[in-house]
């Protein structure tokens, strides 16, 4: 079943600068698609479209609903978005504030809320840090908060902007296999071929403002013609 | 700039540091208003008893002695010039100026007792339950969590202006710090748009979202 | 400019904690009602801008340093009221995280910082901006800051902390000083934030 259906987008920035024109694409529910490019392709502002944080032109579907002002509050209940600094996604003092805030607003009590921090935090690997100031992690240990976070809300999809960035092989590898773990739809936008290549069914690659290609990780990630002419190389573990 | 400035002792487990932060507000709002009404006759035989009381609160919440002190001291600079002037402008100057150091001092010294034993959280939350303006209580946590990601900000573009201008120094400094802080307001205002994208995507309508 | 706790009477304490309470509660009645969601965060990381730029010493001469206050700054910025709240913040936080200034004084204190600076340096600003924006700003943020001195001056006075006529002339002559670097500081920022992102300077004023 599709989840997220995308039909002939486009937006341009307030400068002028047009992103992406008229792109459309389907994903499955399950599904995990790893967005590449080079820089300034436009893939985060593509993950920005899909949570309804930009006006762009065109029809994003998803679960069923076409996504409007009207019900963007109701979309984003089903989303969870992992942004690329986690100094900007945990904004409150502490550890505890920032993966509970927002809960009430999807219903929960004030013991379940409890309750949903505790477990989150023990699948993220951070038993006992409710009370850390998000400020005195390493950059390891606030990526996983954000995961944390992002898990707490239990969504439908998962959208992770540039997730292992600046982080060490040992992080590295630990988020991938939280990323793993989560069994909903995913969307993960990353200059991590590796990583792309080691939890994403299907790549699509995002060039000069189109689809440049789409299709299954394997077959993508290992044609090197079509990488390298998007200023891109082969992952080493298809070399 | 020490990281760990505040919160570095509020997290210890003590029966201080158990006490609802609500009484340990008040208490101090309390002594520090006693400190302020009292006149000069009584405060010189109530300073001792009213020390005396501190330091055995001192002494339960295990806060290390060296670091209330240091907090404390940050009052000297406050209380020199006005000692210096009275000694020399008023009659009586010196005694009053004793008193004058007797009541500042001890209120000092219980406030840094306070932030010493009162995580941050909970003090916001306290006062949220008092029903201090929520919009306040957002600025003010906002301010926590970034007034020292913007300190480490400006420290790195400080630091990268003096290698380039071998040492500070010259009447351009004035020129260039603004330059830093005109950065550092920029930036601020970009990450201020950043985090409201990720407050929108956990729901945040505009109503708060302060447990 | 920060009155710690035992430096003021208690009738001087009434008077300011009574202005600043009031207009804290106008204020937040205000706010609340007409601003954007997307401003809570601003005047969050604004808050910390303030607080974050107080901390830098501009070296001037003979080793001696200048500090901004940052409150006329932040009122041209986002409007008096904005402005308010946030130097207010920076008032509080400030008492709590470094004991510059105190608990019993921070109505005191808000009154010198964000009621006079904050809110009547702006409306200082607004007589001249339409002509002279730059140099509104400097008179603005001078007067700010020598106004504020005095006042606070007035209050130890009242108080009998100070003696009358060297606590006058002692605070004055040491915040002409301050007030001039205040000015050209806010000024040379404001430039600078003109010359890079002018869009900052249009931004709603409330």
């Amino acid at each position: 079943m599709t989840i997220v259906e995308v039909k002939n987008i486009s937006y341009t920035y307030p400068d002028g600068i047009e992103v992406f024109k008229n792109i459309s694409f389907k994903v499955a529910e399950g599904e995990s698609l790893g967005i590449i490019g080079p820089n300034g392709a436009g893939k985060t502002t593509l993950l920005l479209a899909l949570s309804g944080l930009i006006n762009n032109s065109g029809e994003i579907i998803i679960n069923g609903e076409i996504k409007s002002e009207k019900n963007i509050n109701d979309i984003r209940k089903k989303i969870s978005f992992v942004f690329q600094n986690p100094d900007d996604q945990l904004f409150m003092p502490h550890v505890e504030e920032d993966i509970s805030f927002g809960l009430n607003k999807l219903g929960y009590s004030e013991e379940e809320i409890n309750d949903i921090v505790k477990k989150s935090l023990n699948s993220a690997g951070l038993d006992g840090f409710e009370l850390r100031s998000s400020h005195h992690l390493s950059l390891g240990q606030k990526k996983r908060v954000c995961l944390a976070a992002a898990f707490a809300r239990s969504p439908e999809i998962l959208l992770l902007d540039e997730p292992s960035n600046e982080l060490d092989p040992g992080g590295r590898k630990e988020l991938a296999g939280l990323i793993q773990d989560f069994k909903g739809t995913k969307l993960i936008v990353s200059h991590d071929l590796n990583m792309i290549g080691e939890i994403c069914d299907n790549v699509m690659i995002l060039n000069n403002s189109i689809i440049k290609a789409i299709g299954g990780s394997k077959k993508i990630l290992s044609d090197k013609n079509l990488m390298e002419s998007n200023s891109l190389e082969v992952p080493y573990i298809y070399r | 700039m020490r990281h760990s400035f505040w919160d570095h002792f509020s997290g210890l487990d003590t029966p201080v540091h158990r006490l609802s932060p609500g009484v340990k507000i008040l208490f101090v709002i309390l002594l520090v208003l006693i400190l302020t009404i009292l006149p000069g006759d009584y405060i010189s035989f109530s300073a001792l008893p009213l020390l005396l009381l501190l330091i055995i609160i001192l002494i339960f919440s295990r806060v290390p002695v060296k670091h209330v002190v240091k907090r404390t001291l940050v009052i000297l600079p406050l209380i020199i010039p006005v000692i210096v002037l009275n000694s020399i402008f008023m009659e009586s100057g010196l005694s009053h100026s004793l008193i004058l150091s007797v009541r500042s001092f001890l209120s000092i010294f219980s406030l840094v007792l306070l932030v010493s034993v009162t995580r941050f959280s909970d003090i916001m939350k306290t006062l949220s339950r008092w029903h201090f303006p929520r919009i306040m209580i957002m600025i003010l946590s906002f301010m926590y969590r970034y007034f020292f990601l913007l300190t480490g900000e400006m420290e790195k573009m400080i630091r990268a202006v003096k290698l380039r201008s071998g040492g500070t120094g010259g009447s351009g400094i004035f020129k260039i710090y603004s330059q830093i802080l005109a950065i550092l307001f920029i930036k601020s205002y970009e990450r201020a748009e950043r985090v409201y994208h990720a407050m929108l995507m956990r729901g945040y309508d505009g109503n708060g979202g302060l447990q | 400019m920060h009155i710690p706790d035992g430096f003021l009477s208690l009738p001087v304490l009434i008077s300011t904690s009574a202005v600043s309470a009031s207009l804290l509660y106008i204020s937040v009645k205000k706010l609340d009602k007409e601003i954007r969601p997307e401003r809570i965060p601003l005047m969050g990381l604004s808050a910390a801008f303030v607080f974050t730029a107080q901390l830098l010493s501009f070296p001037v001469f003979g080793g001696t340093s200048v500090h901004l206050t940052g409150a006329v700054l932040i009122s041209i910025l986002l409007g008096p009221l904005s402005g308010f709240l946030i130097t207010t913040s920076a008032v509080l936080l400030q008492a709590f995280l470094f004991q510059h200034g105190g608990i019993i004084t921070a109505g005191a204190n808000i009154m010198n910082i964000a009621v006079i600076q904050a809110v009547l340096g702006y409306y200082i600003f607004k007589i001249f901006s339409n002509k002279l924006y730059i140099s509104g700003a400097f008179i603005a943020a001078f007067s700010a800051v020598f106004i504020a001195a005095a006042i606070c001056a007035v209050e130890l006075i009242v108080s009998g902390t100070i003696p009358l006529k060297a606590g006058m002339i002692a605070m004055l002559s040491s915040h002409l000083f301050a007030g001039v670097g205040e000015g050209f500081i806010t000024v040379l920022i404001l430039g600078m934030i003109k010359k890079l992102k002018p869009g900052l300077l249009e931004l709603k004023k409330i």
